[in-house]
């Protein structure tokens, strides 16, 4: 690894100024960032450090129909926090099956989102729970929806000397929702697929499903949904959107699956997952 | 004068230990858990750091290598090529155990992705790193082969033109080069007659399995640092290694000197798993300390391990023919072994392990045909199992095939055709081995005939359980030599000096609880080394699971000559006969008294001290005849249950039984750690590990990728079992117990799967995705 400066700036305008001054990224927990850095996959010169910025940006509120969670917040932290927990068991569900505890020690829901890997756990549920990113630049802040905000490959929305201040989650009582992550080859592995399915409590509710790993980036919605369902929800057209999730995935083949292998898995977990929140056909889990 | 013989104060504490067959705590544990110990790279070193240049294509000629840019960055003491050895008149750049195929650094070709052609010498790591992106290698592409198949064939591009044998190894004196292109070693064994065999059978069948290159994977990445020393031209290599003599001798060799002049240290090791066999990185290593005269360490990362190491992939047929009453009576396999681009250990590999690849039964017509072969990848070398886990990949998923197409269990078959506990193999009598035992084990601990297993409910009839058993007998290195020296000082306590090396598997502490036990002294006063070739005598290896069995024998030896010593000391002193005279529980005791051992000492020498020294030899015999000689047998069975989801292809296993017959346990707490280590080690193999390959370039070269067990991969129901069916040349009756389940793991889960749902994998590792496709396929 070659040397670099790091800077530990103590605000986020610091912080944009300095990554502005020296064309430098962030880091948060740095798990993400060191790997591609060992790998020489990043060779940085100059980092910004974010980590002093814990102080004031580590924090899960509920306040005004949302919980706000700051950037530098860990994903243990969120996993283990009873507001997250109470209001969606799904996001603290879905955060127990990320890496390890050691990582999710360490990693921040800040770097977590910005790193925009199309194989991340939680995106698919925060896009299903209508989570909006608060991001804050030279110009000042702004927000955006989850969806919008991861684009593609390792892609975001952030411009040049942007950083994630916060993320909010909309707190909607009625609104049931599963995570399913399919490992193949080690219960410690990213997901070869993950699949997140919601439901409202209210009558003519369609499911939405959020698939990760199948394309080039972590939040693929399935089209068509409402269609499938337009005769009602029955397993032939739980079945029916297996398939359309199958078809309009276009996954990568890996060690963790063929492309086959991974199509027939997000069909086959989509499946599952809309079985289990609408409560039609046996549970496959 | 006064019978009565004082017993000094300190002695006082010396109490009967008798810790043989009891729990002792590991004698490094603490060091470890807490983080103390220190490995090769924690040790204080003071000099230059080294970056090795890899080639990035498969084959070619190296057409030149500039390093101009690089030797222009401050800091950067040298940039060593292959050229530069080549032409050095202070060493002969080839290397390895059986032949001497394999270049310190890339002389004139590249022979595949990763193997080191340059090296920049820098007084910083990271500038060492930086140069080396600075050094171009520009290389004229040659066709490669990365098929064991395709290598074979006529037309395939030669890797290597001619092998000079190295002739150290008793066992490889014989050992040449084929003719046919590419293999670099063929093994055959006939026994009986096979065509008749196969006239003879009920039923004859047919099956191909295979196992991808894997890699070791021990957490602790190579590192060895080297010291010459211009002025008497000698060396000092500090290094993760197994082998120490051997490294000794090979750095000897090369460089010209003599061997007294090679000081090898080994420090505690992070893992080895047979990858720190024969020489590693060191030649490289001493060969740059030489070029600048100063000591310089490399410390590659993990992902360079798989550069540099790794386990021979493998394709085998395996026909059989059986009676329809279940007699195995014919068997051909045919091993293919994908073993990269140098041969390391492969002749002894492909031998050994073609032996046995029968598995563990009595078959009275035999044909194996077992061949090394050379492909444009890393080099296949020694790891744990040495070869017997892919052949029993083979042979053992084979026999559930074969069970059921006469119908039979796979149990039944198993113990009609196992060679009995000293019965024959291969035609020929074999000493005592435990493996009948060893399944006995496993399958009473389950009650395998009088059971079945639970089908799920209708409702969750989407999955299916199965249950399944492998078993295995894997012979040892032979012959061997181990030898030790115990030194007793004169307050009672001993240093007990070996080259045996401390991998993790805790052999420190077996050795002193050997010692313990044979002085009658408590484990407190005992300290075993860790090796230094200039004061530990030869030891063959710490391989192959010997070195409780011959580093314990040695023991043994060099206490009854220690103790020979004591009583011809009291003998004189007190003008009685020997006969009269034993030691034990720490005291020599005569018909006139008795007295500490340390104070026995300390009454025969003058001046402030002194140290009896006993010294203990311990060699096995090489094969004569038809006799295939192995020093012990190491066998074990594993029994697995899993619930497969026929859905999505993966399994969970419910449960695993591991037994495994160590002789005796010097402490069962180890055994047992070694029998579910090696369990786990082979779930990976199982489930996961696969170095996968595109054009030759292996694409997972990183522990983000190549994905071993973790801990919640682990069954959470297990039971292990520790057989003792007491080896008769055994120290205690003990021999070695660290393979047999990397052996027997991935058979008995691949069964277990075939029996839930039918389907038959033939390639390791078994992923979802082929269970799934096999389902779908129905095979
Ligand atoms: C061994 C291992 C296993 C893993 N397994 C999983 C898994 O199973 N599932 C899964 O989903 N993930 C997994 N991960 C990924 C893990 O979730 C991410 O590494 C982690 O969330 C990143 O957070 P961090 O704070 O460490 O980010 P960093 O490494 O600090 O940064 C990541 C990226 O975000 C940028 N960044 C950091 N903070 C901000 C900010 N506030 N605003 C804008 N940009 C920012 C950085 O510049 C960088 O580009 C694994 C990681 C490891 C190392």
């Amino acid at each position: 690894m070659q040397p670099f400066k790091l800077f530990l700036p103590e605000s986020f305008e610091e912080a944009i100024g300095l990554m502005k001054e020296h064309g430098a990224k962030p880091i948060s927990g740095g798990t993400a960032v060191t790997t591609l850095i060992k790998e020489k996959i990043f060779q940085p010169t100059v980092m910004v450090n974010l980590r002093k910025l814990e102080k004031d940006h580590a924090f899960i509120v509920e306040e005004k129909g949302q919980i706000k969670i700051g950037a530098l917040t860990t994903l243990r932290a969120i996993e283990t926090s009873d507001i997250v927990r109470k209001n969606h068991p799904v996001v603290s569900d879905c955060l127990s099956k990320i890496a390890s505890i050691r990582i999710r020690n360490v990693a921040t829901i800040g770097g977590n989102l910005a790193h925009a890997d199309p194989d991340l756990d939680l995106p698919p549920v925060l896009a299903g729970l209508d989570a909006h990113i608060d991001i804050i630049g030279e110009e000042g802040e702004r927000s955006m929806d989850i969806k919008e905000f991861i684009q593609g490959y390792y892609e975001t929305d952030l411009k040049e000397g942007e950083l994630i201040k916060s993320i909010s989650i909309p707190i909607i009582p009625d609104r049931k929702g599963i995570y399913l992550k399919h490992r193949a080859l080690s219960e410690a592995d990213w997901p070869c697929v993950g699949v997140a399915a919601f439901i409202d409590d209210s009558p003519g509710s369609v499911p939405r499903v959020f698939i990760n790993s199948v394309a080039d980036t972590p939040i693929m919605q399935v089209e068509g949904v409402e269609d499938a369902f337009s005769e009602g929800i029955t397993t032939e057209s739980i079945d029916k959107v297996g398939e359309l999730a199958a078809n309009q995935c276009e996954p990568i083949g890996d060690a963790r699956g063929s492309v086959w292998y991974k199509r027939k898995m997000a069909g086959e977990f989509t499946i599952r997952a809309l079985r289990e929140i609408t409560g039609v056909g046996d549970s496959l889990i | 004068m006064s019978t009565q013989i004082p017993i000094i104060e300190q002695d006082k504490k010396v109490e009967k230990s008798g810790t043989i067959g009891r729990h002792t705590l590991r004698l490094d544990g603490e060091s470890k858990v807490t983080g103390t110990v220190a490995y090769t790279d924690d040790l204080p070193f003071e000099g230059y750091y080294a970056e090795v240049i890899r080639s990035n294509i498969p084959h070619g000629e190296i057409i030149s290598i500039s390093t101009e840019a690089a030797e222009a960055i401050p800091g950067v003491v040298a940039v060593v090529t292959g050229d530069d050895l080549k032409n050095a008149d202070w060493i002969s750049p080839y290397v390895g155990p059986a032949f001497r195929d394999q270049p310190v650094l890339a002389i004139e070709k590249v022979r595949y992705v990763g193997e080191p052609v340059a090296a920049v010498i820098a007084e910083r790591p990271d500038i060492a790193s930086l140069a080396a992106t600075e050094v171009v290698v520009e290389c004229n592409k040659l066709r490669s082969v990365t098929d064991v198949n395709r290598a074979r064939k006529k037309t395939a591009p030669i890797l290597h033109e001619s092998g000079d044998s190295a002739a150290v190894f008793e066992d490889l004196a014989t050992v040449h080069r084929s003719e046919e292109p590419n293999v670099a070693y063929t093994y055959e064994l006939k026994v009986g007659d096979i065509e008749k065999g196969f006239e003879d059978a009920d039923v004859v069948l047919e099956g191909e399995y295979a196992t991808p290159m894997v890699q070791h994977t021990h957490l602790e990445p190579f590192v060895t640092v080297a010291s010459y020393n211009v002025s008497n031209n000698s060396f000092k290599i500090i290094t993760g290694n197994q082998t120490p003599h051997f490294v000794r001798r090979e750095i000897a060799r090369i460089f010209d000197i003599p061997s007294s002049k090679v000081e090898v240290e080994v420090p505690q090791m992070g893992g080895a798993f047979g990858s720190r066999t024969y020489v590693r990185i060191e030649p490289l290593v001493a060969a740059l300390s030489r070029v600048v005269e100063a000591p310089v360490k490399l410390r590659q990362t993990s992902s360079e391990s798989f550069d540099t190491s790794v386990r021979d992939g493998t394709q085998t047929r395996v026909k059989t023919g059986v009676t329809n009453d279940g007699d195995v009576i014919a068997q051909e396999v045919e091993v293919i072994w994908d073993s990269g681009a140098y041969a390391d250990i492969s002749p002894r590999k492909v031998k050994k392990a073609g032996y046995t690849a029968p598995g563990a039964y009595d078959i009275p017509n035999v044909k194996v045909v077992s061949k090394s072969t050379y492909t444009n990848k890393p080099p296949g070398v020694a790891y744990r199992g040495f070869g017997v886990a892919q052949t029993a990949w083979a042979v053992e998923s084979h026999m559930d095939d074969v069970a059921k197409e006469i119908g039979m269990d796979p149990v039944e078959l198993r113990i009609r055709n196992i060679t009995q506990d000293g019965g024959t193999y291969n035609g020929v009598p074999i000493e005592p081995h435990g493996a009948p035992q060893c399944l006995q084990a496993v399958i009473d601990e389950v009650d395998w005939f009088g059971s079945e297993l639970k089908p799920e409910e209708p409702k969750r009839s989407h999955i299916k359980k199965g249950r399944g058993v492998a078993v295995t007998l894997k012979a040892t290195i032979t012959p061997s030599t181990s030898e030790a020296i115990v030194l007793l000082d004169c307050d009672g306590s001993v240093n007990v000096i070996t080259g045996g090396t401390e991998v993790g598997q805790g052999i420190i502490t077996t050795l002193a609880q050997i010692t313990a036990d044979g002085l009658g002294i408590g484990i407190e006063y005992i300290n075993v080394n860790t090796p230094n070739t200039n004061s530990a005598p030869f030891n063959t290896s710490t391989t192959s699971s010997r070195s409780t069995f011959h580093l314990g024998n040695a023991i043994l030896r060099a206490i009854d000559e220690l103790k020979g010593q004591l009583i011809d000391i009291v003998v004189e002193k007190q003008g009685i006969e020997s006969k009269e005279v034993t030691v034990e529980g720490g005291l020599v005791k005569s018909p006139l008294g008795e007295e500490s051992i340390g104070s026995v000492v300390s009454s025969y020498f003058v001046g402030g001290g002194g140290t009896l020294i006993g010294k203990g030899y311990f060699s096995t015999e090489a094969s004569s005849g038809d006799r295939y000689a192995s020093a012990f047998w190491m066998t074990g069975a594993t029994y697995a249950e899993v619930s497969v989801d026929t859905r999505t292809g993966k399994y969970t296993i419910d449960k695993w039984v591991n037994s495994a017959d160590c002789g005796k346990a010097i402490d069962p707490i180890r055994c047992e750690g070694q029998i579910l280590g090696a369990a786990v080690q082979a779930l990976g193999h199982t489930m996961s590990e696969e170095m996968v390959f595109e054009s030759g370039q292996q694409v997972n070269k990183s522990l983000l990728d190549y994905k071993v067990p973790a801990i919640g991969d682990v069954p959470k129901v297990s039971k292990v079992i520790v057989v003792e069916s007491g080896d008769p040349n055994g120290p205690h009756g003990a021999k070695g117990v660290g393979e047999s389940n990397t052996v027997t793991v991935p058979p008995a889960i691949g069964n277990a799967i075939q029996n839930a749902c039918g389907a038959r994998v033939t390639e390791l590792p078994i992923t979802p995705d082929k269970v799934l496709k096999a389902i779908e396929e129905g095979i």
